[in-house]
C-alpha cells in the first residue's frame, strides 16, 4: 500500500484541522444564522470534532502505522546524584 | 441517590486495589509513570480522564448558562487542536522521555541540557502554576456533595474527598489513577449523554435560544483576536504541561500514543450534550444560582433518583482523578527535582508527604476561596506554555544554551503576568501569547548570537528496530 508523503501527512493532520477552526469559526460566528438558538459557528465547531479524528485516522492508517516500532530502554536512575 | 453514589465510590476503590495486582513492590518509576508500560487503552483513559475535570463538567454548562455561547469558540477550539498537535508532538516527547529516563518534565530538561539550574527553574515554575488546580477540584466537589444533601459541612466533605484521593495514590500511584479513570470516563460520558438526551427531549426551544443569544456578547475584532491567540497558545501548551508529560511517559510506545491521540477528539462528543443541558436550563430553570450548579440541577430535575446518584458519582470521580494526577505530578517535582539525591524509596515517601500537604492546602484554599489562588489559576497557561521554546530545543535544536531557556521562561512569565495584572490593552491578544513571543525571541536570538555546545536533538535520532 502506498504511504502518504510527509507533506500530505502534515497538510491533512495539521493543516485541515487548524484551518477548519482558525479562522473559520470566528468568521462563521459573525453570520446571524442560528439553528435551535445555537450560532452556526458553534455547530461547525461541533462538526470539527469527528473531522479532526478523521484527519488523524488518515495520518495513522496512511503513514504512521507502517513505520517500524521504536525500541528504547529507559534508564530512570541514570544521571541522578 | 446516596446508595448509588456510594456504590460507585466503592467500586472505584476496588479498581484501585485491582490496579496493584502484579505490582506489589513498586519502584519510583512504576509509582509515577507505570514504568512506561501502559497500552493504548489505558493511556487513552488516563489522558482523557485528566483532560476533563470537574471544572469542565460543571463550568462548561455553567458558562453557557451565565454568559451565552461566546466562550465556546476558544474553549472547544483549543482542546480539539491540542489533540491534533499532540498526535505529532507527543510521540517525540515520549521518545525524549525514554532516552533520558525521565519521570517528570524537569527531568527531561536537566538530562538533555545537563543543567541543574534549568531543572530547578522548570520545577519551581510548574509548581507555582499547578497549585490552584487542586483548589478548583475541591470547589467542584463541594457543589456535587451539596446536591447529595448529606448534612455535613463543606469542609468535612472536602476532607473526605481529599482522603479518598490520597488513598487512590497510596494504593498504587499512577496505576490506580488510570484504573479509576476508566470507570470515571465511562460513567461520566454516559451521565452527560443521558442527561443531554433527556434535556433535548424536554427542550421547548425558543425561550432558551433567545436567552442564550441575549447573554452572548457580539463578536468583535478584539474577541476574535483573543479566541485565535488563546487557541494557538493553549493547544500547544496543553501538550507540555507537567501532568501531560507524565501521562505520555506512561505509554508503552510512540505508536500507543498516536493511536490514542486519533480517538481522543471523539470524547469531545460530550460538549454538544452539555450545551443542550445549559439550553434546557435557560428555558426551563431560569434562576439557577450559582451558574455552575446547572448540570447537577438539571440531572436532578430530569432523571430518576438512583441515576442522579450515578451522575453525581461520575462528576465526583472526575475531580478525584484529576486530583490524583496533579498530586502525582507535584510529588516528584519536589522529591525528585527540588530535593536532589533521595533514594528510590525516599522519593516515594517524600512524594506522599508532599501530596498530603498539597491536598490540605487545596482544601484550605477552597474553604477560603483565596483570591490569590483564583488569580494564579487564570495565569495557568501563561506560565505553562513558557516551556515550549525549551521543549523545541530538546526535540529539534542543536546549540541551545540552558541559560537562554531560563531567561526566556522568566521573561515570558514576567511579561504575561504584568500584562494581565495591569490590564494593558493589547488589541485582545492573549497576554500569555505575547509572553511566549518574548520568550521565543530571547531563546532564538541567543541561539544565533551565542550558540552553545552541540547536542543531538531528539527528533534527529534514529531509533527504529531493524
Amino acid at each position: 500500500m502506498t504511504q502518504l508523503p510527509p507533506y500530505l501527512r502534515y497538510a491533512i493532520g495539521i493543516g485541515i484541522p487548524f484551518l477548519s477552526v482558525i479562522p473559520t469559526v470566528p468568521l462563521l460566528n459573525r453570520l446571524p444564522i442560528t439553528f435551535w438558538g445555537v450560532p452556526v459557528g458553534i455547530w461547525w465547531l461541533f462538526a470539527c470534532i469527528p473531522l479532526a479524528s478523521l484527519c488523524l485516522s488518515i495520518c495513522w492508517f496512511g503513514h504512521d502505522r507502517h513505520q517500524p516500532e521504536e525500541h528504547i530502554e529507559a534508564d530512570y536512575d541514570g544521571g541522578r546524584s | 441517590m446516596s446508595a448509588a453514589f456510594l456504590a460507585v465510590i466503592l467500586l472505584s476503590i476496588l479498581l484501585a486495589l485491582l490496579s496493584k495486582r502484579g505490582h506489589l513492590r513498586q519502584k519510583a518509576e512504576d509509582f509515577f509513570v507505570a514504568s512506561g508500560q501502559f497500552s493504548t487503552v489505558l493511556f487513552f483513559f488516563l489522558a482523557v480522564g485528566e483532560t476533563y475535570s470537574i471544572t469542565t463538567v460543571l463550568g462548561f454548562p455553567g458558562g453557557v448558562y451565565a454568559n451565552g455561547t461566546g466562550f465556546i469558540t476558544w474553549f472547544l477550539g483549543y482542546i480539539l487542536l491540542a489533540f491534533v498537535v499532540g498526535y505529532f508532538l507527543n510521540p517525540l516527547i515520549w521518545r525524549a522521555g525514554r532516552i533520558h529516563g525521565a519521570i517528570t518534565l524537569p527531568d527531561l530538561f536537566r538530562r538533555h541540557f545537563d543543567s541543574r539550574a534549568l531543572e530547578v527553574v522548570v520545577a519551581c515554575t510548574a509548581l507555582l502554576f499547578l497549585v490552584p488546580l487542586g483548589m478548583q477540584q475541591f470547589l467542584g466537589l463541594q457543589i456535587i456533595l451539596r446536591e447529595l444533601d448529606w448534612g455535613i459541612s463543606s469542609l468535612m466533605a472536602a476532607s473526605l474527598a481529599g482522603l479518598l484521593a490520597f488513598c487512590y495514590i497510596a494504593i498504587s500511584g499512577i496505576r490506580a489513577s488510570a484504573y479509576v479513570a476508566v470507570l470515571k470516563d465511562i460513567l461520566l460520558i454516559a451521565a452527560i449523554l443521558l442527561t443531554g438526551l433527556v434535556a433535548m427531549a424536554h427542550w421547548s426551544g425558543d425561550p432558551a435560544s433567545q436567552a442564550a443569544m441575549n447573554r452572548a456578547a457580539q463578536p468583535s475584532l478584539n474577541s476574535d483576536m483573543f479566541a485565535i491567540t488563546t487557541i494557538l497558545l493553549q493547544s500547544v501548551g496543553f501538550c507540555i504541561v507537567p501532568q501531560t508529560c507524565a501521562y505520555i511517559f506512561t505509554a508503552r510506545s510512540a505508536a500507543a500514543v498516536r493511536r490514542a491521540q486519533v480517538t481522543m477528539p471523539l470524547y469531545m462528543v460530550m460538549f454538544p450534550f452539555l450545551t443542550a443541558i445549559a439550553y434546557f436550563a435557560l428555558g426551563h430553570l431560569p434562576h439557577v444560582s450559582p451558574a455552575n450548579d446547572v448540570f447537577p440541577v438539571v440531572a436532578k430535575a430530569l432523571l430518576p433518583t438512583p441515576l442522579v446518584g450515578m451522575v453525581l458519582a461520575g462528576a465526583a470521580l472526575a475531580a478525584l482523578v484529576v486530583l490524583t494526577g496533579v498530586c502525582l505530578a507535584i510529588g516528584p517535582l519536589v522529591a525528585r527535582n527540588l530535593v536532589p539525591g533521595l533514594s528510590d524509596n525516599q522519593q516515594r515517601q517524600w512524594s506522599k508527604v508532599v501530596m498530603a500537604l498539597y491536598l490540605l492546602l487545596s482544601i484550605a484554599g477552597a474553604a477560603t476561596s483565596s483570591q490569590l489562588m483564583v488569580t494564579i489559576n487564570n495565569l495557568y497557561y501563561f506560565g505553562m506554555t513558557q516551556f515550549l521554546p525549551g521543549m523545541l530545543g530538546i526535540l529539534l535544536l542543536r546549540r541551545l544554551r540552558p541559560s537562554a531557556i531560563i531567561a526566556g521562561i522568566l521573561a515570558g512569565d514576567a511579561v504575561a503576568i504584568m500584562l494581565y495584572e495591569f490590564a494593558v490593552p493589547v488589541a485582545g491578544i492573549n497576554p500569555g501569547f505575547i509572553g511566549l513571543a518574548v520568550n521565543a525571541a530571547i531563546v532564538f536570538a541567543t541561539l544565533h548570537l551565542s550558540p552553545g555546545p552541540e547536542r543531538r536533538p531528539v527528533a534527529s535520532l534514529s531509533l527504529r528496530a531493524s
